[in-house]
């Protein structure tokens, strides 16, 4: 694959990078980091992406593969606020529900993390256990677990 | 209209957008953020090192000390400049593993044994140092007093290395038993 087809691809499947890398760290530099991180890992990678599957499942691996393991620079736990632009265009609730459903993923290991997110996007049992590499049903078993779990922390 | 309320949510959450140009520039090794922190990291150790062995032998009087003591110094600092290069290439490698469980085995299992040899050389090259310097030394009180010092504080850097490492090795084995 050249890079212009590469980049495009990335292009048209960035905002899931960008879901993963603000799940798994909480200020915006580690943030675009891990961004860059799971870009950069991507290109590498690529000579493993055989073309007959689909781009966006080998891209699920290597991101949350990638957002596991790198590691976590030392930096304060400072917590920023939406910025005021996104605030403005919706109304406040649904902005707020968003937050909290954010809020509560993040409570979440990295593990969890992970699977619900394959699970948000829309994949199926099947291809969650192709992508975590654990069996169809403990798939079924620990989403329905993180979903209880996710249920109670919005809760509170 | 998404009937499960957390997909709702999930896929209505706006995210930055970055362009061709923006994106193909991350693909640059020179431009990634960690990588360009080892690199400086590197170039650092590797010219302090290198800088060493060329002018230790008048510098240190190489000539008067056994040939044991020289050989175990320059083989040791040629291996910790060695690691470092691993270490960057390791860093620069791509995802390996046909699945997230697998990828994270793999790189907990090049964790182990890089964390293995960071700790070991550490010793080995404080060892080296030594070594090298008390090989032609007659050791009185006070040599030994300066020695078992030097002992405390190599001891305590590679107790706080191990710490580092071993956390990172607890934090991968628990993300891989949570699957």
């Amino acid at each position: 694959m050249e890079e212009a087809q590469f980049v495009r691809l990335i292009n048209e499947h960035q905002g899931i990078i960008h879901k993963i890398s603000r799940l798994y760290r909480d200020s915006p530099e580690d943030r675009e980091d891990l961004f860059q991180e799971i870009v950069f890992q991507l290109w590498k990678s690529l000579p493993s992406f055989r073309e007959k599957a689909a781009f966006s499942t080998w891209m699920y691996r290597i991101a949350l593969s990638t957002a596991i393991s790198a590691f976590r620079k030392k930096r304060p736990d400072i917590r920023y606020t939406a910025a005021l632009p996104d605030a403005l265009e919706e109304p406040p609730e649904s902005h707020d529900r968003r937050e909290r459903l954010f809020g509560a993923l993040r409570k979440l290991n990295d593990a969890d993390k992970a699977l619900i997110t394959l699970y948000l996007e829309d994949l199926s049992y099947h291809e969650i256990a192709e992508i975590s590499g654990i069996s169809e049903n403990h798939v079924g078993v620990k989403l329905n677990r993180i979903k209880q779990k996710i249920q109670q922390l919005l809760k509170h | 209209m998404e009937n499960d309320p957390l997909k709702s949510a999930w896929h209505n959450i706006a995210t930055p957008q970055k362009n061709d140009a923006e994106l193909t520039s991350i693909l640059k090794e020179s431009a990634h953020p960690v990588l360009k922190e080892i690199r400086r990291q590197l170039l650092f150790e590797t010219v302090a090192f290198s800088l060493f062995l060329l002018v230790y032998y008048d510098f240190f009087d190489g000539d008067r000390k056994p040939l044991y003591a020289n050989l175990l110094l320059v083989g040791v600092l040629l291996l910790v400049i060695g690691h470092n290069v691993a270490g960057y290439l390791i860093a620069r490698r791509g995802i390996t593993g046909s699945n997230i469980r697998q990828a994270l085995t793999n790189r907990l299992s090049g964790m182990k044994t890089y964390a293995f040899v960071s700790v070991t050389l550490r010793v080995l090259s404080a060892a080296g140092l030594w070594f090298f310097f008390i090989s032609v030394m007659d050791l009185d009180a006070h040599r030994y007093g300066l020695l078992a010092l030097g002992m405390v504080i190599v001891s305590v850097q590679v107790f706080f290395l191990s710490r580092i490492w071993a956390g990172r090795i607890k934090r991968m084995k628990e993300a891989i038993a949570g699957f």
